[in-house]
């Protein structure tokens, strides 16, 4: 018997976003958390200096 | 993620981009749709990879806390901690992508199969991983603690794979020892897509681990000058 197949588009749409949102929201994070090391970094080492001075 | 990158972390991130819009476009329009299970079958090209790659996270976790354990050399616990992150990603994608493909085939969002429960456990070992992790300010202890733990949470690993060999189970093999235990026949067109699928989530394995890994020591040498700061 012939049956028709199931219109599962919405499911494989929002699989995609999943696959592609999250990876994303993974480099947003590492690049958040990088420029706040380079801050921190920044903010230490003039405190070194002012210590030093 | 800075000025001093890498070449060939340079060139993993070009490579990368360049394999992702490929993959999507022979995801779309390349593989033809599967009769039965319609476009959702389409998940299932991101969602092997990203299952099997999150395995091979937490080997690499596995082996990079053996490693520590033996040397001492705190670039393995970095290696570690990366890993499992990295993992954690991937594994979050294969259980939520898992989700969707089940609700119109299996008519459930979740069940209570071995597969499925085990993955959620292995799942939450990990997060458990991380959040231990931070609770320890000791660099050594820390070091020492994330490498135990890394070796002794592998084990739900193998447990994980083989559990629909293991127990009865209604999720489907796609890694059998013959054609029966695999239920799944694929179109040419499918096999190449899913077989470069595979390979582009390794690229993308390494990129993000690279980089988490370049963010991990970034941290340690900052954390390093925290502690000159505040002992002078």
């Amino acid at each position: 018997m012939f049956t028709q197949t199931p219109d599962t588009s919405w499911y494989m749409i929002v699989g995609y976003i999943v696959f592609i949102t999250l990876p994303t929201l993974f480099i947003v994070s590492m690049i958040w958390r990088h420029r706040n090391l380079m801050k921190d970094e920044e903010m230490i080492k003039n405190l070194l200096e002012d210590e030093k001075k | 993620m800075s000025s001093s990158t890498p070449k060939p972390l340079q060139i993993l991130n070009i490579v990368s981009i360049l394999m992702f819009i490929i993959s999507l476009g022979l995801v779309f329009f390349y593989a033809p749709r599967e009769a039965v299970m319609g476009e959702a079958q389409r998940i299932f090209y991101y969602h092997v990879p990203s299952a099997w790659l999150s395995f091979v996270a937490f080997g690499v976790t596995l082996i990079a806390g053996i490693a520590y354990l033996r040397t001492s050399d705190h670039r393995w616990d970095r290696l570690g901690i990366a890993s499992v992150e990295v993992g954690i990603v991937f594994a979050v994608m294969a259980l939520l992508s898992g989700m969707l493909w089940a609700r119109p085939i299996w008519n459930t969002w979740w069940t209570w199969d071995p597969r499925l429960t085990t993955y959620t456990i292995l799942l939450l070992i990990y997060f458990a991983y991380l959040m231990l992790r931070q609770g320890i300010e000791d660099p050594d202890k820390r070091a020492r603690f994330g490498s135990v733990y890394g070796i002794v949470g592998f084990i739900s690993v193998p447990i994980t794979y083989f559990s629909i060999y293991l127990w009865r189970t209604i999720h489907p093999a796609v890694f059998g020892r013959n054609e029966s235990e695999t239920k799944m026949s694929m179109e040419p067109q499918m096999l190449q897509t899913f077989i470069f699928c595979n390979i582009f989530f390794m690229v993308v394995f390494v990129t993000l681990l690279w980089h988490r890994f370049r963010l991990e020591s970034n941290t340690a040498r900052v954390e390093e000058l925290r502690m000159k700061a505040s002992n002078a």
